[in-house]
């Protein structure tokens, strides 16, 4: 068993999988811990920064999704 | 059956993605609960499956030729960089002028300055091949090739090359989007100033 961030949303429980930030924004990338398809990323809100929002467009869904595809490229090579 | 995972796949990549444009703004709990590692690693998989199928129309992952092209001129203009900021400066004509010769430790120097060292090992070996970047490996701490992918658990040079080329992709492809990302909020923070020189100074 591991210790994750929980955050509910909809009475919903989801952990916080990963979070990556770049020079704007800070995502995270949840999943809904009853159901490990149900996933989800929101970023930090620049305007209240204890608020995550949805992304704005497809360009940033596809940007989150490369930050999180480099960190995970990079934590692989971190491992050896 | 492979239908069926495919298209079970695209549901949750689709769901994946409207959650993530859609829905409501939330709230840090700072509440932590624990979650087996078998669930765990099944969202993370999730979240890599749909990762995957949002960038693969992105970085030559998928067969269009279109993308091939591009990823070609990524790749171009990169080892043509390291060609002329590294390789070029330390190449030099030997005395009777009839060949050249590469000074490999200032190579190396250059290589260890640069932020990315794997990425650098990446295009010099793409410029000069195996043996002459066997001779540049020498003159850094890694010493040589079967040192440098042991320790980063590649079976072998070629399966480094296929990493690195899908890594300096990837780095091209956020650059790009950040661009993209800054351009559009610039763009937007340009209009919203326009229209505030409206709202202030009555009709234009």
């Amino acid at each position: 068993m591991g210790e994750f961030e929980i955050i509910t949303i909809n009475d919903k429980e989801y952990a916080i999988l990963n979070e990556v930030q770049d020079d704007e924004n800070s995502y995270i990338y949840l999943a809904n811990i009853a159901d490990h398809d149900d996933i989800m990323i929101r970023k930090r809100s620049h305007d209240d920064t204890t608020l995550y929002i949805p992304l704005d467009d497809d360009e940033e869904f596809q940007l989150a999704n490369l930050l999180l595809l480099r960190q995970i490229y990079d934590n692989e090579k971190s491992d050896y | 059956m492979k239908y069926d995972t495919d298209n079970n796949r695209r549901e949750s990549y689709s769901r994946y993605r409207d959650q993530s444009l859609h829905g409501d703004a939330v709230r840090r709990e700072h509440k932590k609960k624990k979650v087996s590692y078998n669930q765990y690693r099944a969202s993370l998989a999730a979240v890599c499956v749909a990762t995957t199928i949002a960038v693969s129309g992105l970085i030559g992952i998928g067969n269009h030729v279109h993308q091939s092209i591009s990823d070609t001129m990524v790749l171009n203009q990169m080892l043509g960089d390291f060609q002329a900021n590294v390789i070029n400066p330390e190449t030099h004509r030997t005395n009777d002028n009839q060949n050249y010769f590469y000074d490999y430790g200032d190579i190396a120097r250059r290589m260890e300055e640069m932020d990315d060292f794997d990425v650098a090992l990446y295009l010099l070996d793409s410029n000069l091949g195996d043996n002459q970047s066997a001779r540049v490996l020498s003159h850094t701490s890694v010493n040589n090739w079967d040192n440098y992918l042991s320790s980063h658990n590649y079976q072998d040079s070629q399966e480094f090359r296929e990493a690195m080329r899908e890594r300096v992709l990837l780095e091209s492809e956020i650059s790009n989007k950040q661009e993209e990302l800054r351009k559009m909020t610039q763009e937007h923070e340009s209009t919203q100033q326009d229209d505030d020189t409206l709202t202030f100074g009555g009709n234009k």
